[in-house]
């Protein structure tokens, strides 16, 4: 049968009605593995029904992030014990299976028991019912668990008004069942009525009377999880009524007997104040009563204190693990959201922030060796004692953790993760030494493990901070190229020395299996590197470097331009001129070769006012504003966006040699026309910078701009001196700047 | 409620010259600059007033009340309604104004019907009051903190709430939708209600984020400008947050300074701060040594000054102050005069 789900609707509750507030506490938080910050996986050897309550910063319960079970946990189990008791009757396993979950059975069901009350023959559908007293058993059950049932789910997605208010069990149903439990001598109906009859009462008019028909029961009813399933009833009573110190500690009983129950007892733990704990605690009758009580307040507050305590109380208690790792997961938390700019500035940080306390703490549990998983306590106290910066202690327990840990696959990885970060986290210095001595560990980690989250191992932390670990160790030890290699600086090749060390790199012979690691992280290639420097020499007006570097980056030279570069519209209009037909495709290097081909023509004063024009809408297009933007789209320069970092705003939100080539046009021209249309084009570039004064070359600027205009000079010239012109006609055509300007519009 | 007696007299006696004389005359009786009436916003699951807050509805001459009657959320990609209020007792000498509280994600769904969102909305205002013997209500209340992205569709919810029959619509006004009114739009409803709290960030600094003078005047001068008529919403709640480190990592409702002054575990520091000296448990948190809480509240020298800071700047005097929110633990902190809220509706 499904229970309920009241907890769940109480949550939903409160945040709507925080709702209004318009309130985000949590901020941004964006949906990153659990190994974004952490690199001791919980699941390595803590059981498996714990793991909804490990660490999980951001969700409620970890991995399954809410609980959503409440109506379906237990129909597996269900099923299989209506099967067993069925055992020998003509119903298939399917039908049993079917009856019992499935709403719709419900006539059918109803059908069966009503022919069956009047000794009549059953309908055809049903006749593989046969006539078994277990089967008519399992009708009659059935017919009024359904009726129960009914009253325990609610659903909270209707708009029917009718459907959010509460369905009390009928009062005449849950009667009976209390009545079916009393006279009823099979003991598997006997347990089955009376926790219908539990059902029934929690869910009447009044909830109370599920404590008193538990209390009158209890010492006859088996200790099986339909037992605890109704005492679970039974603390939900006493939470209605307030009474938290009884409702707590009979939680923490379901919590530690019935595995199958811990995300919905600890969802329901819920201490108000110090008093109510304290009371729970002095209702628990058993060391282990208490150290369940101190495992759920360990998860709903305070790990640390809930390990000592349940400690003393019984060292091998099986709850000690989840909290343990529950402990190590915050811990290394705090320390690992933290960024550092040296290996002694990370030290330094360690030294202050780790948790002190924590460390003592398991660092004694572990030397103890009195837990059920001493393994498990090495390795926390090795992982906090690495974080404290003791690497030689942290090498003894790992080397313990080895000797006692299971032989399974993800057991191996995190003991090596972990002998890992041991390892270079002592290290101040990278020689060739300690270079070989990382080198497999780092080949495993960045190479061998698969990228992305394929399983509950983490490593993707580890892996990114010990490449910011050995960048930071080279930076002191001003190496360069191997600091830029494990950690890539934005602004490293606008350093035109770290450039060419880069390149120099890159290109000598014989690099050692290190090195070879290095590069292989890095994101930038020799390729990307020649077109880096090929794209700056362009727009320095330097086209022959240009052309000789570009002709060196195999992976960037023939990457195709979208529009004819060349163009020199009224409008820019990325998207036409791409759709445009092209008659010739040209590519990053075939338009420099045209614009030298020009520039050339220009030296020699041929055809001077054309090639101008065009150098000039070369140089216009190759910026932000015109069509060819995937000019300088690159892996070093990195502006794909509409914000254009200032390190490259004056290249490529500039004007200035468009503008040199216009004004030459603007010069050897010889009609109006010719004029007009330089005219305008200057006009453009001054639109330009107004665009990149007024937002792009604002620090807050977020890619967005507001129309606006002024009266340029070329719209001056252009109404002053050309208004005769066919060129003029068309500007008022198509530029609605021009048309505001004129006041047209 | 004398002025709207005066009002009915009035129209009553040019009821001959039609409907077009009755707006002249309302119009010209407004210029009398009518006080403010009085009400309240009722904001929990369960209808059931107390009776201290009978009290004050009587004490403040209080006739309506909006009451938050559902939420409409996103539940697997559908809006839903959440937490529809249940009545305890009958709300019987006011008129409930049902409000509406629809979370703007579901105004930013792009498989949102509207007009089936709107008629669902009606129908279960409808069942709510048919289950509590409530006439149709004249009005309904859309609270919804909509952003440049769902203008539109918001917009055209209230539309179609018209259409499918609601004589007056309002909604509530955040500030910045006043500031920035040229794109957050106006919503097409008949009456605005401006929420003068929430104003700042939840942040761990000494900052309120219910209520600043400074920050309410980075938002008040676009006031006279706003092309609705507003009414006024105040707070009048606390809250606390807890902080860790410097991260906010959970809010208290309904806790004030009394909370923690008497318990040993907390230490008053500067306001509006208070410093946990032992790990324990309260108030359904655990609260840890070194935690701090921030207390936010609403004083009754608050309320005076947002009454006179506000009412230099609206374009008209409002009809009704709101208060948020009705609730016996929130009245304590503005005991000392019985009509309270009323005096602070007439310095509008």
């Amino acid at each position: 049968m499904k229970t309920t789900s009241t907890k769940k609707l109480a949550a939903l509750f409160s945040l709507a009605v925080l709702g209004f507030y318009g309130i985000a506490i949590a901020c941004a938080d964006m949906d990153w593995g659990y190994d974004y910050d952490s690199s001791f996986t919980p699941e390595v050897y803590v059981d498996a029904s714990y793991a909804p309550l490990f660490f999980a910063p951001r969700d409620v319960f970890y991995d399954i992030v809410f609980e959503d079970k409440y109506t379906t946990r237990f129909n597996d189990a269900l099923v299989a014990d209506w099967i067993t008791y069925l055992k020998g009757s003509q119903l298939p396993d399917v039908q049993i299976s079917t009856m019992l979950l499935n709403d719709a059975a419900t006539t059918g069901i109803n059908d069966a028991y009503n022919a069956l009350q009047k000794k009549q023959p059953l309908p055809a559908n049903l006749a593989a019912l046969g006539s078994s007293e277990k089967t008519k058993s399992f009708v009659e059950f059935l017919y009024h668990a359904k009726v129960i049932e009914a009253a325990s789910t609610t659903s909270i997605d209707s708009w029917n008004y009718e459907e959010h208010k509460s369905n009390p069990a009928n009062a005449v149903t849950t009667a009976q069942m209390e009545k079916l439990f009393t006279q009823t001598t099979d003991p598997f109906l006997k347990n089955r009525y009376w926790f219908q009859a539990m059902k029934g009462y929690f869910y009447s008019l009044d909830k109370q009377k599920v404590v008193a028909f538990f209390e009158k029961t209890k010492a006859s009813v088996p200790r099986n999880t339909l037992y605890y399933r109704g005492l679970s009833y039974v603390a939900g009573a006493y939470y209605s009524r307030k009474e938290y110190a009884t409702s707590n500690y009979l939680y923490s009983v379901v919590f530690d007997q019935c595995p199958a129950l811990r995300t919905v007892t600890a969802y329901n733990f819920h201490p108000q104040e110090q008093k109510d704990f304290d009371a729970s605690l002095a209702l628990a009758k058993t060391p282990n009563e208490k150290a369940a009580l101190w495992a759920l307040l360990g998860y709903y507050a305070d790990e640390k204190t809930a390990i000592k305590e349940i400690y003393k109380l019984n060292p091998a208690s099986p709850h000690l693990d989840f909290l343990l790792t529950r402990l190590v997961n915050k811990a290394e938390v705090k320390l690992n959201e933290t960024t550092f700019t040296s290996a002694a500035d990370y030290r330094r940080m360690l030294k202050e922030r780790s948790d002190k306390d924590a460390l003592q703490l398991v660092t004694t549990v572990a030397n103890d060796g009195k837990t059920i998983k001493p393994y498990l306590w090495h390795l926390a106290a090795g992982y906090l004692n690495v974080l404290a910066d003791n690497h030689a202690v942290a090498t003894t327990f790992f080397d313990r953790a080895d000797k006692a840990s299971p032989k399974t696959e993800i057991a191996k990885q995190q003991l090596q993760l972990l002998k890992l970060i041991n390892t270079l986290s002592g290290i101040d210095r990278l020689d060739a030494n300690a270079e070989g001595a990382l080198l497999p560990d780092l080949i495993w980690l960045y190479n061998m493990l698969p990228k992305g989250q394929q399983s509950a191992f983490r490593y993707h932390h580890a892996a990114e901070w010990s490449k910011h670990y050995i960048s930071s160790l080279y930076q002191t030890q001003q190496n360069t190229v191997m600091a830029e290699l494990f950690n890539r600086q934005e602004k490293f090749y606008q350093t035109p020395a770290n450039l060419e060390t880069m390149k120099a790199f890159l290109q000598k012979p014989g690099k050692s299996a290190w090195e070879q690691l290095a590069m292989g992280l890095y994101p930038i290639t020799l390729s990307d590197i020649f077109e880096y420097q090929a794209v700056t020499s362009a727009y320095a007006g330097k086209m022959d470097a240009a052309i000789a570097f570009m002709e060196q980056s195999p992976n960037g030279k023939d990457t195709e331009l979208l529009g004819n570069p060349f163009n020199g519209k009224i409008k820019d209009c990325h998207d036409c001129d791409h759709e445009a037909t092209q008659k010739v495709k040209y590519t990053k290097v075939t338009f420099l070769k045209k614009m030298k081909e020009m520039l050339t023509f220009i030296e020699i004063k041929q055809d001077v006012y054309n090639n101008s024009l065009l150098v000039a809408n070369g140089y216009y297009n190759m910026t932000y504003f015109g069509n060819a933007r995937v000019f300088y789209y690159g892996a070093i320069m990195n502006q794909y966006g509409n914000y254009i970092d200032p390190a490259h705003q004056s290249q490529l939100l500039g004007c200035a040699p468009a503008r040199q080539y216009y004004q030459k046009a603007l010069d050897a021209a010889s009609t109006p026309e010719q004029k007009a249309k330089c005219v305008y084009m200057l006009a453009k570039c001054d639109r330009n910078d107004f665009y990149t004064s007024r937002y792009h070359a604002k620090q807050d600027f977020y890619g967005d701009t507001d129309v606006d205009f002024k009266a340029w000079e070329g719209f001056k010239k252009l109404k002053g001196e050309y208004e005769g012109t066919s060129y003029y006609k068309e500007v008022i055509k198509e530029c609605g700047y021009f048309r505001k300007y004129l006041g047209l519009e | 409620m004398r002025i709207p007696m005066q009002h009915r007299s009035v129209c009553g006696s040019f009821l001959l010259h039609g409907v077009l004389g009755c707006i002249i005359v309302f119009q010209l009786a407004s210029c009398a600059q009518p006080k403010p009436s009085v009400s309240f916003y009722y904001w929990k699951t369960v209808f059931n007033l107390s009776p201290e807050e009978r009290a004050v509805l009587k004490a403040n001459h209080v006739k309506r009340l909006y009451v938050r009657y559902f939420d409409v959320e996103l539940s697997e990609g559908k809006a839903m309604p959440r937490s529809p209020v249940g009545f305890a007792s009958k709300p019987e000498g006011w008129e409930l104004v049902p409000v509406i509280y629809v979370k703007n994600e579901v105004m930013l769904s792009n498989t949102l019907d509207i007009a089936d969102l709107a008629s669902k909305v009606m129908t279960l205002v409808g069942s709510i009051n048919a289950h509590e013997g409530l006439a149709a209500p004249s009005e309904i209340q859309v609270d919804c903190d909509w952003s440049l992205d769902s203008k539109e569709t918001y917009f055209k919810f209230i539309e179609a709430l018209r259409a499918a029959g609601v004589k007056t619509i309002s909604a509530t006004i955040r500030l910045h939708q006043v500031k920035y009114v040229k794109s957050t739009g106006v919503p097409p409803v008949d009456r605005a209600v401006l929420m003068f709290y929430n104003m700042g960030h939840i942040a761990a600094d000494s900052s309120n984020s219910i209520y600043e003078r400074t920050t309410a005047a980075r938002y008040t001068q676009n006031l006279h400008d706003y092309p609705l008529t507003l009414d006024v919403a105040l707070p009048m709640f606390s809250w606390g947050l807890h902080i860790r480190g410097n991260k906010v990592i959970g809010l208290l409702t309904k806790v004030d300074d009394n909370v923690f002054l008497r318990d040993p575990n907390f230490k008053m520091k500067a306001a509006p701060f208070f410093e946990v000296t032992h790990n324990v448990l309260k108030l359904d948190h655990y609260f840890e040594q070194g935690d701090r809480i921030k207390i936010e509240t609403v004083t009754t020298t608050d309320l005076s000054e947002m009454a006179s800071d506000l009412s230099g700047e609206l374009p008209a005097t409002p009809g009704e102050i709101i208060f948020y929110d009705l609730d016996n633990f929130n009245l304590k902190h503005y005991r000392h005069e019985d009509d309270f809220y009323e005096k602070i509706s007439s310095a509008f």
